[in-house]
């Protein structure tokens, strides 16, 4: 092959690409497909009741639904940024950090402000705080940068004036495997999230750390979409946010048709009443005012993990929420 | 200008460089969302970053520990097997046996069972990699010493050497050149075990390597750090292609037993 021919394929090659975006569709009621993606747990259970309660297949019959449980934040942030995904949940971490990056989402709503537990295995009795922990001990949690990670950092850098002291001991783990991996003795402590931590304490672990240690209050998952979603399909977003209230009124309320649904979604392998006891539990509410996100920005702005910090709350919020919550 | 009559190494470095400027040319142009593309500059400054703060060689050599020794661990293994297998009837059926039964097995999919027996330890991505090593070992020593010429053999029994002595002294270097191809396959599927088990490993801190590398950058939306990592696993894999080159080079190709190139 000459040079010539070589540099007109290139220039074939670049035109092609140049080609590829295309037009813009119009704005309209119904996304003919939606994909919406959530964790194991009941820091969910908004959702699963909404799934459960079928009331946006009812209004959208149009709508091909797809609703997916993934096992961490960042794995649903990626969906998003790919376009697979047009609804998210998880923890504000990993939010945060998309938001930081430009992925282009913001907040539908908050769903619960949620107390988590850092839980040591019942056989290391020495380990009653963050102080005792041992250099080689390790640490399940669901990713390096999820609300459990970016609490124990702000309490390192509390106790021991260096936020990073526990990078080395951070393994990466769902929840539902952090609880095998506890009992099995590879981990030495395991932080997630209701109902597994308190399985791992009925299981004989005791608490060691809780979340609201580092930045009080905090609001532990909530749902976001691209504004571009948003902005397209306005009336879709607007009834996604009218049942995410319905569903968080059923959870303070009638937390026993809550706690049926749950159960139901489950199959009924986990039975209501145990469902009850979870979401009515003392270090579990819910709330859609997001609480926290400011501080928490902050803090990881000032260890490196953002480049910028939300000059107030309206910067992360959809119009739904009309600026509440910090 | 005929491209066939440019020196050979001019024309790879004018192809990197072309490829390099379409990477750059796309990303500048198409407006590509930065966090799944990254410009060539960008990935440049991620990896010197990460190599001045010695991060990235410290994964790296994570990363070439646990692969150097599970290659090792499996080698050991793959000759024991072969000269097992040449030395009984017994032996050359199990290495059949067995090779039949793990070789098409991708050593990745152990991992999950590794990580319930060694538990979320270096241990478990040194077992998936010596598994992945002792095959290929296996199958192509067992073969060299096989097509060994009757001739040589005979020779080396004629003076008196058995056992051990007979493998170190003849078969060994008889063999030479299928143990180099075996060793090359080796590490080929030790390298991609390596960085795949710890993509899904994800120990976190500096032992985690390069797989975890390339995960905890994902974590934290750098797509150019991802980008980085990547650079790194496959000039490795140039650097070590271009070490077995040498070897042969000074071994069997001097010795006659394989033609160059």
């Amino acid at each position: 092959m000459t040079l010539r021919r070589t540099f007109l394929s290139i220039v074939a090659a670049l035109a092609i690409t140049g080609l590829a975006a295309g037009p813009v569709p119009a704005a309209s009621d119904a996304p003919p497909t939606v994909t919406i993606a959530y964790q194991p747990g009941i820091g969910y259970a908004t959702l699963t009741i909404i799934k459960q309660l079928g009331t946006l297949e009812k209004r959208f019959p149009g709508t091909k639904f797809d609703w997916r449980v993934l096992s961490n934040g960042d794995a649903i942030r990626d969906g998003i940024i790919a376009g697979q995904i047009q609804i998210g949940a998880g923890g504000n971490g990993p939010f945060l950090i998309g938001w930081d990056r430009g992925v282009g989402y913001k907040l539908i709503a908050p769903m619960n402000v949620m107390n988590l537990w850092m839980v040591a295995r019942a056989d290391e009795p020495n380990i009653r705080s963050i102080k005792d922990i041992p250099a080689n001990a390790k640490i399940g949690m669901p990713s390096p940068d999820a609300v459990q990670a970016i609490a124990l950092r702000k309490a390192a850098q509390e106790t021991f004036g260096d936020a990073h002291k526990f990078d080395t001991n951070i393994v990466a783990i769902q929840h539902p495997l952090g609880v095998q991996a506890l009992a099995a003795k590879q981990l030495e402590l395991h932080m997630s999230s209701p109902p597994f931590q308190q399985q791992e304490v009925e299981a004989g672990g005791h608490v060691v750390f809780r979340s609201f240690l580092a930045f009080g209050r905090s609001t532990f998952n909530c749902v976001y979409t691209t504004e571009t979603f948003a902005n397209q399909y306005p009336v879709f977003v607007r009834t996604l946010f009218d049942d995410m209230r319905n569903a968080t009124e059923m959870l303070k309320k009638d937390p026993d048709q809550a706690a049926a649904l749950l159960s139901k979604d489950t199959d009924g392998k986990t039975p209501a009443a145990r469902f009850k006891g979870w979401i009515t539990g003392p270090d579990v509410s819910w709330d859609m005012t997001p609480h926290a996100f400011l501080r928490t920005a902050a803090f990881m702005k000032e260890i490196g993990f953002l480049s910028k910090v939300p000059a107030n709350i309206r910067e992360l919020e959809l119009p739904y929420l009309k600026g509440v919550g910090d | 200008m005929k491209w066939s009559r440019i020196p050979v190494a001019v024309r790879y470095a004018l192809l990197v460089a072309a490829i390099v400027l379409i990477w750059q040319a796309y990303v500048t142009f198409s407006h590509v969302n930065k966090l799944l593309v990254s410009s060539p500059v960008d990935v440049a400054v991620a990896l010197a970053g990460d190599l001045r703060s010695g991060q990235l060689v410290s994964v790296t050599l994570a990363t070439l520990k646990n692969l150097v020794i599970g290659m090792i661990v499996g080698a050991l293994v793959g000759f024991a097997l072969a000269s097992f297998a040449v030395f009984s009837k017994v032996g050359h059926d199990l290495l059949s046996v067995l090779s039949a039964i793990f070789n098409p097995l991708p050593s990745i999919a152990i991992l999950p069972l590794a990580m319930i027996w060694f538990g979320l330890k270096p241990e478990s991505i040194i077992f998936v990699v010596a598994l992945a090593s002792v095959w290929p070992v296996a199958i192509n020593t067992d073969t060299g010493f096989r097509t060994i010429s009757p001739t040589t053999q005979l020779a080396a029994r004629n003076l008196g050497l058995r056992g051990w002595r007979l493998v170190i002294d003849i078969l060994l270097p008889a063999a030479l050149p299928s143990i180099i191809t075996g060793l090359k396959s080796s590490w080929a599927f030790g390298w991609r075990t390596v960085v795949a088990a710890e993509l899904v490993f994800g120990v976190a801190g500096s032992a985690g390597g390069l797989g975890w590398y390339i995960n905890n950058a994902r974590y934290f939306l750098q797509t150019s750090t991802i980008f980085a990592g990547l650079v790194v696993i496959s000039v490795l894999g140039i650097l070590v292609e271009a070490i077995f080159g040498i070897v042969e080079r000074n071994t069997v190709v001097k010795w006659g037993m394989k033609r160059s190139g």
